[in-house]
This record gives structure tokens, C-alpha cells and sequence, in this order.
């Protein structure tokens, strides 16, 4: 809370003033809400920054534009009370021919800043407005520029994230690979392994007579020439069981 | 009564919004394709600017050369 009463005067120092403005803007958008809320009042706040920005506030939403239309009615119709000629023809003719001769002036002077009707205009009035006109295509090319500048920067930024997440694809495809490399290499050596202990087992089992014709692991490696994963990781799973058992 | 009040009323402010444009002012809710638009508009009559322009000094041109022969026949 403020040391003190507060002078009303203009705040000189520039980062008190923003810090007061940002307070007390948001106090007077709460007190606001609440005077709407507690007396069922029809409020709409307008405040503009120094810098011009627009802070509004306005009881339902999308509303201000109602109330907006409500306050000119309103400050017409009660103009219109106040002085009751108002209201009438005569000079409603007056407030309405005074806005049509403000139109006729803006069409006029739109027309020659379109590069039409300029005869009326003297050199020097000539020389203005092509002074004007230059100076306002500078600022129309600055502005596309800058929207150019920006739109470029955003793709950029999109192009990185893409690039981010194709470089953590490629991690996860080559860490699959190296996976399914292991998986097959182990179940030949495995194959391997059990054949040579096999044919092993077979000989003792049948004692000095010829090996018999067990069914090697020769043909069993040859199927494997195209194993699919399914087919493998069965396979894997058998043999780890296997390697366990022994 | 009111309401053509109200048109009327609408009519200029939308002139007064282009006429800021077509001053490079207020330039900010403006698409790139409005813009390019506008620009168009500005160049063309910037043209037609100068080449009224030129048509004057070319006329006034005429007029000094006819008002220097008339005075030097006087002499």
C-alpha cells in the first residue's frame, strides 16, 4: 500500500508509473467485475496504455460492443432531452448534414490519394501528396519485410524441430537394428552350440556304432536362412529356456 | 433517422481507416496479401502523381516560352 497519501500528479519516475499502472489497472478490472457481479450492472472498462495499448473490460462477454451502442443511444437520446430541438427534424438534419459534409471531404480527399481528380491541385499541393504517398509505401515496404522476417523465422524454427525429432527417429531405427542383429546372431551361435552337444549325446548314446542319423541342427540352421521376428523371437525364447535347463 | 445516422457514421470511419492505410499508418491489422494490395494502390497513384506533374511543369514550360517570345517581340 502506497507510504502515505498519494499525490495526484503525474508519476515522474518511468518503472514506478508502469508498476502503478499495472496495480492499479488490474484493481480497477477486479473492482469493476465486482460492481457488475454484487449490483447487476451493465459496466464496460476501457483504458488505454501510454504506449497505446488496449486493456478492456466488460460485464458479459463480447458485450462491449452492446454497451458501446447503449452509451451512443443513450448520450444522443439524452441530448435530445436535455434540449428538446434536438430531437427534432430540422436540426437532426443539422447533426446528420454536417456527417455527410465530413464524408464528402474524406471521399474527396481519398480520391486524390488514389492518384484521381487532381487538377484542383496546385504544384505545391501536388509535390505534398507525392511526398506523402512516398513516404507511406517506405512504411507499407518496412511492414512486409518485417511479416516476410518473421514467417521465415517461424519455418526455421520448424524446420529444427523436425530435424530434432528425424535425428531421434534415426537413434531409435538404428538401436532396433543393432537389436535384431544380437537376437539372430545369438540364436545361431546358440544353434551352434546345441548341435555340437547333441550330436555328442547321440554317439554316447548309441555307443561306437555310426553316428545315427539324428536330425542335425544342419537342416535346422538351413530353414533359418529366412526366419521372420516372430519366428525368431519364439525361437529365441526356447533357447534362452534351453541355455537355462543346461 | 437514427439508423441511417448510425450508416452514414459507419461510411466515414471505414474511409477514415483506409485513408490511414493508404498513409502507411496503422498498418498492423493488415494480411500480407493487404498489404501488397495497398502498396499496389499507393504505387499506381504515385504515377499518376507524377505524371500530372510533369504535365504541369511541361505546361507551365509553354506558357514561359510563349511569354518570352511575346516580350522579346516587343523589343
Amino acid at each position: 500500500m502506497g507510504r502515505g497519501p498519494v499525490q495526484l500528479r503525474r508519476i515522474e519516475n518511468k518503472i514506478n508509473r508502469q508498476v502503478t499502472f499495472s496495480k492499479r489497472r488490474s484493481g480497477l478490472l477486479k473492482k469493476a467485475h465486482e460492481i457488475s457481479v454484487l449490483c447487476d450492472a451493465e459496466v464496460a472498462l476501457i483504458v488505454f496504455s501510454t504506449k497505446g495499448k488496449l486493456y478492456e473490460y466488460s460485464s458479459q462477454d463480447s458485450s462491449m460492443d452492446v454497451i458501446l451502442e447503449r452509451y451512443q443511444r443513450y448520450s444522443f437520446e439524452e441530448r435530445a432531452v436535455l434540449d428538446p430541438s434536438i430531437g427534432n427534424q430540422a436540426n437532426w438534419g443539422d447533426e446528420y448534414g454536417s456527417l455527410k459534409i465530413k464524408l464528402d471531404a474524406l471521399q474527396k480527399s481519398q480520391r486524390q490519394l488514389l492518384g484521381e481528380q487532381l487538377d484542383p491541385l496546385t504544384t505545391k499541393e501536388l509535390q505534398q501528396l507525392e511526398q506523402q504517398l512516398d513516404s507511406s509505401l517506405k512504411h507499407i515496404r518496412s511492414r512486409k519485410n518485417q511479416l516476410l522476417f518473421e514467417s521465415i523465422s517461424e519455418l526455421q524454427k520448424k524446420e529444427k524441430s523436425l530435424k530434432d525429432q528425424n535425428g531421434v527417429l534415426q537413434k531409435h531405427l538404428v538401436e532396433t537394428e543393432k537389436e535384431k542383429n544380437n537376437v539372430l546372431s545369438n540364436i545361431h551361435h546358440q544353434e551352434q552350440l546345441n548341435g555340437a552337444t547333441n550330436i555328442h549325446h547321440q554317439e554316447q548314446l548309441n555307443g561306437a556304432t555310426t553316428s545315427s542319423p539324428s536330425p542335425t541342427p544342419a537342416t535346422a540352421q538351413d530353414s533359418m536362412a529366412t526366419p521372420n521376428i516372430g519366428y525368431l523371437c519364439f525361437h529365441l525364447v526356447h533357447l534362452v529356456e534351453l541355455g537355462r535347463a543346461t | 433517422g437514427y439508423q441511417e445516422y448510425l450508416k452514414l457514421k459507419q461510411r466515414v470511419e471505414f474511409l477514415q481507416t483506409t485513408q490511414r492505410n493508404l498513409l502507411g499508418e496503422d498498418l498492423g491489422p493488415l494480411n500480407m496479401k493487404e498489404l501488397e494490395q495497398l502498396e499496389n494502390h499507393v504505387e499506381i497513384s504515385l504515377k499518376h502523381i507524377r505524371a500530372t506533374k510533369s504535365q504541369q511543369s511541361f505546361d507551365q514550360l509553354l506558357e514561359l516560352k510563349r511569354k518570352v517570345t511575346h516580350v522579346s517581340l516587343l523589343f
